[in-house]
């Protein structure tokens, strides 16, 4: 089972966001209907089947206004997918079931003592910390997330900052005690799974405000994916980005001579699809899948208890 | 047609063979003559059986799924045919005194665990879990084999994790039907003192050991099969260049000249790396649960997961100040413990976060 699942991070849609905007709520995502022609050639439509009996009454008439308020109520009762947490789910290998689940429920405990809320790659972070030699014995960094990491307690994300002119990364683990505080100040998704390709982008798209107020993101609302392509310094870069297949950086600047030689290091797509060379890595059978996501459901329910109770 | 009458009578020999057994079989389910059954049975074996004979409990490809289901739940039933638990009267239990030595465990490594300290130290752990440990057999001072070199310690055998009978040699049953215990994949003798007697069939659980506790781990080595001298030694090798030729990765020199004019005893030479059994001191034990019976040991165990790791006391305990359970933990003693019990300097995940004091300025 992947860490990353890519059908989450791009679940298709045209929406983009700038730092300045609270784009939360405004645009509209994109609406599932389909064309005409996107229909099976030899399907017999509803209306014309010999079994629907409404084929032979009018059309109702319905304003457009009217048409427009539904739509709207439709995708606020629309239920968003749930955020089930990334690092509960193992990886591949030979591992002790029993040891998982002691870790996930290590996991769930520490999650009662401190709130650790839902964030992606591409989300922007302030991460209060202990730190003995800071002043006040807590240090703060608002930064990018770049990375996901890992399993259970040992579970890491890093936060990317360009502060004073210096690129800045510090990787943190989640389930650290060290940890005091994880606000979430804009949460947002991006187009790829990690974004170490900003250490060789333009500073612009690294630098974030370390005194940026928190952009709310209303409840049942899906998270938005922001698709922006970020412009490259000049080469050398750290790693030979064009060959990633990364979607989120612009690759026109580099010469044709190294665009020829990127498809002998990406795998065709009949390669990607093939279930034998994916076999070995989905170890965690659907039973299983299904018993964390309980477990998860459960640890919520908990929580959302003792919030009421305090509360 | 000499090949196909050939297989032809193996297996209408097999299939006599097999319907006399049963036959056998049942009289001696009855518990008559059983010796002469066996016998008999052997006999039949070694006079109808073209292949190996093998001396392990039975189970044979060439039944029918009625009777193979037969032989599986007689195979684990006669097991239980042994003497009774209750032959002999539960033996005295002694005190610890200082100098006296207990027993060890025998533990699967489960794999590793990270762990805070109350400092805020992130270090790693070994998941040990103690499956199925249980008291084979106590050989009194007399008897033990002559490894310790005092000659006057006891030996207690530990056997860990049940074992199928269909797949174990005969011939190693009889200690665990003595001691009234299922068959074991594994045993280890561990020296003791005379006064840490334990009965046999008597069960072992993580909570023989206590957090704060510190202890010895031996783990089989991951193999790496028949290496060279550079990584089996350490050895540094010759350059890549400068006009080497044919040698890079070799050992070189092997000595002196003409006196000694040999080899020395134990040179270091290519040969089998790892798959040895290897102990790892002083390992501090952070966490115990017991429930699933899994120890948490500090650092790293040889070993590769799901292997056996023997597990007993480090010499540098400080047992005058706190004795462990002596000679073992008996669950029926005392209150149930809670099912994890932490060290002192270990974060609790339901404790609050680590913050550090201020500290106030000295007055000059």
């Amino acid at each position: 089972m992947k860490n990353y699942d890519h059908d989450n991070l791009c679940p298709g849609g045209n929406v983009r966001h700038f730092a300045s905007q609270d784009s939360s709520g405004k645009d509209e995502p994109p609406t599932n209907s389909k064309s005409p022609s996107d229909n099976e050639v030899d399907a017999i439509p509803e209306r014309l089947s010999p079994d629907n009996k409404a084929a032979t009454l009018p059309a109702p008439k319905i304003s457009l206004d009217l048409l427009r308020r539904r739509q709207a109520q439709k995708k606020d009762q629309e239920q968003v997918e749930k955020f089930i947490t990334p690092e509960i789910y193992p990886p591949m290998g030979r591992r002790s079931k029993i040891l998982d689940y002691l870790e996930r429920q290590d996991c769930f405990k520490r999650r009662m003592v401190m709130d650790i809320p839902e964030f992606y790659v591409g989300s922007i972070l302030a991460v209060t910390m202990a730190d003995p030699h800071a002043n006040g014995k807590t240090s703060r960094l608002v930064g990018i997330c770049i990375e996901r990491k890992n399993y259970g307690l040992g579970a890491s994300f890093k936060l990317r900052n360009v502060i004073d002119g210096q690129g800045l990364e510090v990787l943190y683990e989640l389930y650290s005690p060290l940890l005091h505080k994880l606000e979430v100040l804009k949460l947002e998704k991006r187009t790829d799974a990690h974004l170490l390709y900003l250490r060789d982008a333009l500073p612009e798209y690294s630098t974030i405000d370390p005194d940026m107020i928190a952009i709310k993101h209303p409840p049942g609302r899906p998270v938005p994916v922001n698709d922006i392509v970020v412009k490259m310094k000049p080469r050398p870069w750290h790693r030979r980005w064009e060959r990633y297949e990364l979607k989120g950086l612009d690759v026109s600047g580099v010469s044709q001579s190294r665009m020829a030689t990127v498809q002998d290091h990406i795998l065709p797509e009949y390669k990607k699809m093939d279930l034998l060379m994916m076999y070995p890595r989905y170890d965690i059978t659907e039973k299983e899948r299904m018993r964390i996501e309980r477990e998860w459901e459960v640890h919520q329910n908990e929580l959302e208890r003792t919030a009421k109770k305090g509360s | 047609m000499q090949k196909k009458r050939k297989m032809a009578t193996s297996w209408c020999l097999t299939s006599m063979r097999n319907s006399l057994l049963k036959v056998v079989k049942f009289s001696v389910i009855q518990g008559r003559n059983t010796q002469i059954g066996e016998n008999f049975v052997q006999r039949l074996k070694a006079c109808t059986c073209s292949h190996l004979i093998q001396h392990r409990s039975y189970y044979d490809n060439t039944l029918t799924s009625e009777n193979q289901k037969f032989v599986y739940q007689w195979n684990l039933l006669k097991h239980q045919f042994g003497p009774s638990p209750l032959k002999d009267s539960p033996w005295p239990r002694q005190d610890w005194k200082p100098g006296s030595k207990r027993t060890g465990l025998i533990a699967v490594k489960l794999g590793m665990y990270p762990m805070w300290t109350k400092s805020g130290k992130k270090f790693v752990t070994t998941a040990l879990q103690i499956q199925d440990c249980n008291v084979i057999r106590y050989v009194p001072p007399d008897e033990a084999p002559g490894d310790d070199q005092t000659g006057k310690n006891a030996a207690i055998e530990v056997g860990a994790k049940n074992a199928s009978p269909l797949y174990m040699d005969k011939g190693l049953t009889h200690k665990f039907h003595d001691a009234c215990v299922p068959l074991k994949q594994r045993t280890v003798l561990f020296y003791v003192t005379e006064n840490s007697t334990i009965q046999p069939g008597t069960p072992l659980y993580a909570t023989h050991f206590r957090p704060g506790m510190y202890v010895d781990c031996c783990g089989k080595t991951i193999g790496k099969g028949f290496q060279g001298v550079m990584k089996r030694w350490g050895m540094k090798g010759q350059p890549a260049s400068h006009g080497q030729t044919k040698t890079h990765r070799r050992m070189g020199a092997t000595g002196g000249g003409g006196s000694p004019g040999r080899i020395w005893k134990g040179k270091k030479m290519p040969g089998p790396m790892g798959n040895m059994w290897r102990w790892t001191r002083c390992l501090k034990i952070w966490r115990i649960n017991t429930r699933h019976n899994i120890i948490f040991v500090e650092g790293n165990v040889s070993g590769s997961k799901g292997g056996f790791v023997k597990i007993k006391d480090s010499l540098n305990n400080r047992f005058e100040n706190d004795p462990p359970p002596f000679p073992t933990h008996y669950p029926e003693d005392g209150d149930a413990l809670p099912e994890e019990l932490y060290d002192e300097d270990l974060h609790e995940m339901l404790q609050e976060s680590i913050a550090f004091e201020e500290e106030e300025e000295e007055e000059r």
